[in-house]
């Protein structure tokens, strides 16, 4: 049965025909008018109630309001926009970052600092520069801290609406008069009628959230006139990441010592603040809602363990594998034999939003939290990633001279980020010739190029002696493509200019000086498993080598590999381009 | 009902364009070359886009009213009532006579039409008085 309007009315009219006492009507006729009318409510009641009917099918609805309220029966809570990370905000109360202050420097939480303009980010823990030091790299979220202040009634379950759209994911405390309450995922989870716990609910359309408590059965109830504070990250989500160093360079909040004492203060972000992010768009609710439902809050198959990991906040990305995996990467391997060392353990590595292996302190906790959700038989174990870092050198033609130079410079920048970038990439992704060089021709403003990517580790000397053992993640690799450069830690805020070149190959696999630097003539290199060792026998040359130890330079080891395609071998390795030597070079066609 | 292809001569039947009741309370109909003087009215004093569905139907005379009243406009209306006529009734009207004739003193326009439908087999005449806007 048809319900749009023709239909109706020709039914409506049908009917009243089949009375004896009916006659004919004209169009322009009183009747008709009625008719129509009517016809158009009933056609619009249709499409209202089918309207609705979609908007409760997980499937179908198009609503970001409509999955949100259906989300909770999955199990999935939509992140709402998630404030971009940085953990070298650097402070110091000397404009070149090389002098210390004669007294402590209080930099309590939710210190701002800011580009001068409208991109904020705030520290999340409080910290403290010391006498001797010159400067210190602090935590920071982008975004401003804000409190607001209610007054409640005392209800059973009270509710408090909180309207801002920009309120971050996870960054947020509660206090009830001046006693900061914990969150709990939902209110009748608390075990108690003394719990001093709330439950955070997004607004159906993100333009807020609830704030709701107990009723002394599930969690503790609040009392007529207690005092609600509410502190938490105004962020700019997405638009609020910052790939470049040395933007966030003014100091907002004023700086004290520990005497009370005004400081003037410098401050510098020495690496990117990323991994910002939206609220979640209909899509992607959709998407994750399933896998949320699927996994179940149980860790059995491979992928419950990847999505679980990522509803940890310091997961950035991971990559699970266990003993079916291992033997798919074992060429000898029969599908269904035993791996005596492999067995029951399930491989985990993890990294955070600055790419680095998630700390000891994340993994215990991330064990306490799988402990409850997986198998009895279960024994993850947790594997360092291995990075390896692109080097690209584009020079890219222009023909459309519509195109400035820089616009185009900067169009392949972006383009180059979002798919090679940190956020880009993922684990046992490989990075073909062809699907680079293609991407970068595709790029807006580009009509041809020459590409070349090199590669690089990074490693470090060992404790108290100059000396570097390492294997390279990727072979084999030409001779003669081997350049070896050291880096203080004191000067990763020099970027490339940081680094200086110790050693290169000979061709022969041997590694030879570069001056001033003077190379053990044992130093080798193996092109076909990317084993070796370097021994700096004078390093004195380095920069910052009187005041520093072996363990505070990083060492960067560049190769060229034969194969053009780089396919990882390892589960654990992970390849994204290195902004701070990307090249590019644009010129028009002539 | 198909009337065009009908046999019988169809009756109409409409509620009265001017509303009321009868003195049982019931309200006022209209029958035959009543019903159909009733759906000339509302078309003389429909607007462009009212009917439902059907956005280019009606306002034929209405539009004129929005002018100035003079004697160049008579032809104007004269003809657009014919066309519409032509236009937008079902069953199909003849035309037997138009008049249009402005009273300038009260501001309104005196339409005088004689029709007949050979469909319905009926003759009618109605005479309006629409008041010009302007």
């Amino acid at each position: 049965m048809l319900f749009d309007f023709t239909s109706v009315q020709q039914r409506i009219v049908q009917g009243l025909a089949a009375k004896s006492s009916w006659a004919d009507i004209l169009y322009y006729s009183t009747n008709q008018r009625l008719i129509d009318a009517i016809a158009q409510e009933i056609s619009n009641l249709a499409q209202y109630d089918e309207y609705l009917t979609r908007e409760t099918k997980w499937s179908q609805a198009q609503n970001t309001s409509s999955l949100l309220l259906q989300a909770t029966l999955l199990n999935y809570k939509p992140n709402r926009k998630i404030g971009s990370v940085g953990t070298q905000q650097r402070f110091s109360t000397s404009q070149t970052f090389n002098a210390s202050y004669s007294v402590i420097v209080d930099i309590p939480k939710y210190t701002v600092f800011s580009d001068g303009g409208d991109i904020k980010v705030s520290t999340t823990s409080s910290n403290s520069l010391l006498v001797g030091a010159n400067y210190i790299d602090l935590d920071v979220i982008q975004g401003t801290p804000v409190t607001t202040n209610f007054v409640v009634q005392g209800l059973n379950y009270e509710e408090i609406d909180v309207i801002d759209s920009t309120i971050e994911n996870s960054n947020y405390e509660v206090y009830v008069n001046n006693v900061l309450w914990t969150e709990i995922s939902d209110i009748r989870l608390a075990t108690s009628g003394t719990q001093q716990v709330f439950q955070v609910i997004n607004k159906p359309d993100f333009s807020g959230i609830i704030l709701k408590f107990g009723n002394n059965i599930f969690g503790q109830k609040l009392s007529s006139g207690d005092a609600v504070k509410f502190v938490y990250i105004s962020t700019l989500g997405a638009s609020g990441n910052i790939l470049a160093s040395g933007i966030i360079t003014t100091v907002e909040s004023t700086i004290y010592d520990i005497n009370g004492h005004t400081v003037q203060g410098y401050c510098s972000n020495i690496g990117p603040i990323e991994g910002g992010q939206d609220a979640e768009t209909a899509e992607s609710i959709r998407t994750n809602g399933n896998q949320a439902f699927q996994t179940g809050d149980r860790a059995t198959a491979e992928q419950d363990y990847v999505y679980l990991l990522k509803t940890q906040p310091i997961v950035f990305k991971t990559i699970v594998w266990g003993e079916y995996e291992k033997g798919l990467d074992d060429p000898s391997y029969t599908p269904g034999s035993y791996i005596a060392p492999s067995e029951n353990m399930v491989y985990i590595c993890a990294i955070d939003n600055t790419g680095s292996t998630i700390s000891l302190a994340s993994q215990t906790s991330i064990r306490a939290f799988l402990n409850t959700i997986k198998s009895p038989t279960d024994i993850p174990s947790f594997v360092d990633v291995e990075m390896i870092y692109m080097i690209f050198n584009i020079t890219a033609y222009v023909s459309d001279r519509s195109y400035t130079l820089s616009q185009v410079k900067s169009n392949i920048l972006t383009a180059v980020e979002n798919q090679y970038g940190l956020a880009g990439m993922d684990f046992h992704v490989n990075v073909d010739y062809s699907d680079y060089t293609t991407y970068i021709d595709s790029i807006a403003g580009v009509d041809h190029h020459d590409t070349t990517a090199t590669l690089f580790n990074k490693f470090s000397f060992q404790t108290g002696q100059y000396i570097c053992s390492f294997t390279l993640s990727l072979f084999p690799f030409d001779a003669n493509s081997v350049s070896i450069w050291v880096r203080s830690h004191s000067d990763t805020g020099l970027g490339l200019a940081g680094w200086v070149e110790v050693a290169t190959d000979d061709g022969a696999g041997n590694l030879v000086s570069v001056s001033p630097y003077v190379v053990l003539n044992t130093s080798s290199i193996n092109y076909s498993t990317g084993a070796g060792t370097l021994t700096l026998t004078d390093a004195t040359s380095l920069p910052h080598y009187a005041t520093s130890s072996p363990t505070d330079y990083d060492v960067k080891i560049i190769y060229t590999l034969t194969d053009r395609n780089f396919q990882l071998k390892q589960r654990w390795q992970y390849i994204q381009y290195s902004s701070e030597d990307l090249v590019v070079t644009t010129q028009y066609t002539t | 009902m198909d009337i065009a292809n009908s046999t019988e001569v169809p009756i109409i039947y409409d509620l009265s364009l001017t509303g009321g009741a009868d003195p049982y309370g019931h309200i006022k109909d209209v029958w035959g070359a009543d019903a159909l003087n009733n759906a000339i009215k509302m078309w003389i004093a429909s607007y462009r886009g009212e009917a439902i569905r059907n956005p280019n139907s009606g306002g034929y005379i209405t539009q004129w009213l929005m002018k100035p009243m003079n004697e160049a406009n008579i032809p104007s209306i004269t003809m657009s009532i014919k066309d519409g006529i032509e236009q937008d009734f079902s069953p199909s009207l003849t035309i037997n006579a138009v008049t249009v004739t402005p009273n300038y003193v009260q501001r309104y326009w005196k339409i005088y039409l004689d029709v007949y439908s050979s469909d319905l087999k009926i003759r009618t005449q109605v005479s309006a008085n629409i008041k010009n806007q302007v």
